[in-house]
């Protein structure tokens, strides 16, 4: 194997379910893809697939599949499965491989569906485990974690209901705390391999818009959940946060650049380049 | 091992365990792991520990970073960094869009230097023509909230260029810009996404689906983010046996389609996972819409 190979896995991911009428998480993964964009080529072993369904803070059913790999082709290059959305609980999706074949352990990948009968279907993106790029660049610049979403929202002449939904995957239990201002605090215990649900109604005024900070003494999986206001079953949109960056306004820059980017600017303030 | 809080609980590893393991000269990472297990259960220490390391690193290499080294020529301009983002706005048929700005310190606490913003707003027609703009500023720890019926005479559907700039030097607050899209009972959010990475690129295109009984329930927001005409190729993949759809279409400089998936592919919802693509010859910012029976949305950006 090539000397820049030096993991033998890939970051687990994580997908959230929640309580829908009747509805499933549909996962796929493209196989081939992942090894396209993450092994070295050529590879010849064996690639172990291993799909937990974790609900009340144990595994409730567990699939490992192998597949075999030669020159990096393998036979059954995609993957995809159904797990009911009729409870809190979470997917957790492993990759390994038999040797170290993976250049990096931090996986971009698609997303994951979830299907509601007679009523449609919305995406859901899947958080990694560990190891996350951009959380760790965080954490080195701003010493906490912290995520933000500006939109929190929730209105109930319009039903419009918003909750976060917080996945514990580690063998602690997290606190979280969510903050709307500098007075208005909520504080939450989610167990050990645990799935907690708040609803911003505690947080934030009716029909009012405010930015959600939420941090923990561990760094936590989180999701923004929109529904209807009167029932939280009927999910709509499901989206990821954003860490609070805090980086800096000013950086330092060439002369040449100096001059080009302040004609730009220019140009643009006064509507003459879009 | 060392008393004090542990970094690692699952096998009581401290800060000073893993400081006087590599104080003893030839420590590595590997051998960290190998004698105390650290990080090899929950995982979930691993960003404490990249910490700790981080700072064993500067402690040991005591490098001094100056603007000028960070030149590398010896000038120390400094300039404001703005940043420029873009998404697809919906005003029609009973639809409202909002832009909502924070700018507040981490946690709430001021103390850290965050200063004000102005913003741009610059609205587009699908055509490609500007049809609204909305000039403001946001105050630090405070925010904002864009109601596009406010920068438009008439409803109508397009995209947008949202332009960040700071008044001061200092930090950066929450300012990632959320973009809330509604109709009668609902509303779903997505983040902008840098101007600049709009993408035609190889693994950038493509994005699951499965529609809603016989019928996909999809639409893709595309945005030529060029200044030259662009063809598009909107393909339909079915991975289980591999069968493709394809239809090409041209978009015009500076403009914006909604694609109903609907009408380019009839009778092409299967029940299972499908995969939809876009290539481009020029840059285009993507968005998927899954549209509900309740008329509800959910909206995400193509992957970057």
């Amino acid at each position: 194997m090539g000397n820049s190979a030096t993991f033998h896995y890939l970051t687990p991911l994580l997908f959230p379910l929640m309580p829908t009428h009747g509805g499933s998480l549909v996962i796929g993964l493209d196989l081939k893809k992942i090894l396209d964009i993450r092994a070295i080529a050529g590879f010849t072993g064996i690639v172990t697939l291993d799909c937990a369904v974790i609900r009340d803070g144990a595994v409730g059913s567990r699939e490992t599949l192998e597949f075999e790999v030669r020159d990096g082709n393998l036979d059954e290059a995609y993957f995809w499965r159904r797990y009911p959305a009729d409870g809190l609980g979470y997917v957790e999706i492993s990759i390994t491989a038999d040797q170290r074949i993976f250049t990096r352990i931090d996986l971009p990948v698609g997303y994951g569906l979830l299907t509601i009968p007679d009523y449609g279907t919305v995406t859901v993106i899947p958080d990694a485990k560990f190891a996350r790029p951009i959380i760790i660049e965080q954490m080195q610049a701003t010493k906490t974690f912290c995520l933000v979403h500006s939109a929190g929202h929730w209105d109930s002449r319009e039903g419009c209901g918003n909750s976060f939904l917080f996945v514990n995957p580690y063998e602690q239990d997290i606190v979280i705390t969510l903050q709307t201002g500098p007075d208005r605090k909520l504080r939450q215990k989610v167990p050990v391999r645990q799935v907690v649900r708040v609803s911003v109604d505690s947080l934030l005024k009716d029909g009012e818009w405010r930015c959600v900070m939420i941090t923990g003494n561990n760094r936590i999986p989180v999701w923004d959940i929109r529904h209807q206001s009167g029932d939280s079953r009927t999910v709509n949109s499901i989206d990821h946060l954003d860490v609070f960056r805090g980086g800096r306004t000013h950086g330092p820059t060439k002369p040449v650049q100096y001059v080009k980017t302040g004609i730009r600017r220019f140009l643009r303030r006064h509507g003459i380049i879009v | 091992m060392t008393t004090g809080k542990p970094l690692c609980f699952c096998f009581n590893v401290t800060k000073a365990d893993v400081l006087a393991h590599f104080s003893e000269g030839a420590g590595t990472y590997e051998s960290l792991v190998e004698k105390t297990k650290i990080g090899t259960k929950c995982t979930a220490c691993l960003l404490d520990l990249d910490l700790v390391l981080d700072e064993l690193h500067q402690a040991r290499n005591s490098a001094i970073i100056s603007d000028h080294e960070e030149t590398g020529s010896g000038y120390t301009i400094r300039q404001a960094v703005d940043f420029t983002d873009s998404g697809f706005f919906m005003m029609e048929n009973g639809m409202s869009t909002r832009v909502r700005l924070s700018n507040f310190s981490q946690l709430y606490r001021p103390g850290a230097q965050i200063v004000p913003f102005r913003f741009d707003l610059i609205l587009l027609s699908e055509a490609g023509r500007v049809i609204g703009r909305l000039v403001g500023d946001i105050d630090k720890e405070s925010d904002v909230t864009i109601d596009f019926s406010d920068c438009l005479d008439a409803p109508a559907n397009g995209w947008f260029l949202l332009n960040l700039f700071p008044l001061a030097e200092g930090y950066f607050g929450t300012l990632r810009p959320q973009v809330a899209i509604g109709g009668a009972g609902w509303c779903a959010t997505y983040h902008t996404q840098p101007h600049m990475m709009a993408s035609m690129g190889k693994y950038r295109h493509e994005v699951v689906l499965m529609g809603n009984g016989s019928r996909l329930a999809t639409s893709i927001s595309v945005i030529n983010t060029s200044r030259r005409p662009t063809n598009l190729t909107v393909s339909l993949r079915n991975p289980s046996d591999g069968s493709r759809r394809s239809e090409k279409l041209e978009l015009h400089s500076m403009a914006s389609r909604i694609l109903d998936l609907d009408a380019l592919f009839p009778q092409a919802a299967a029940g299972e996972p499908l995969f939809v693509s876009v290539r481009s010859d020029q840059p285009t910012r993507k968005h998927i819409i899954n549209t509900h029976t309740d008329g509800s949305w959910s909206v995400d950006h193509f992957p970057n």
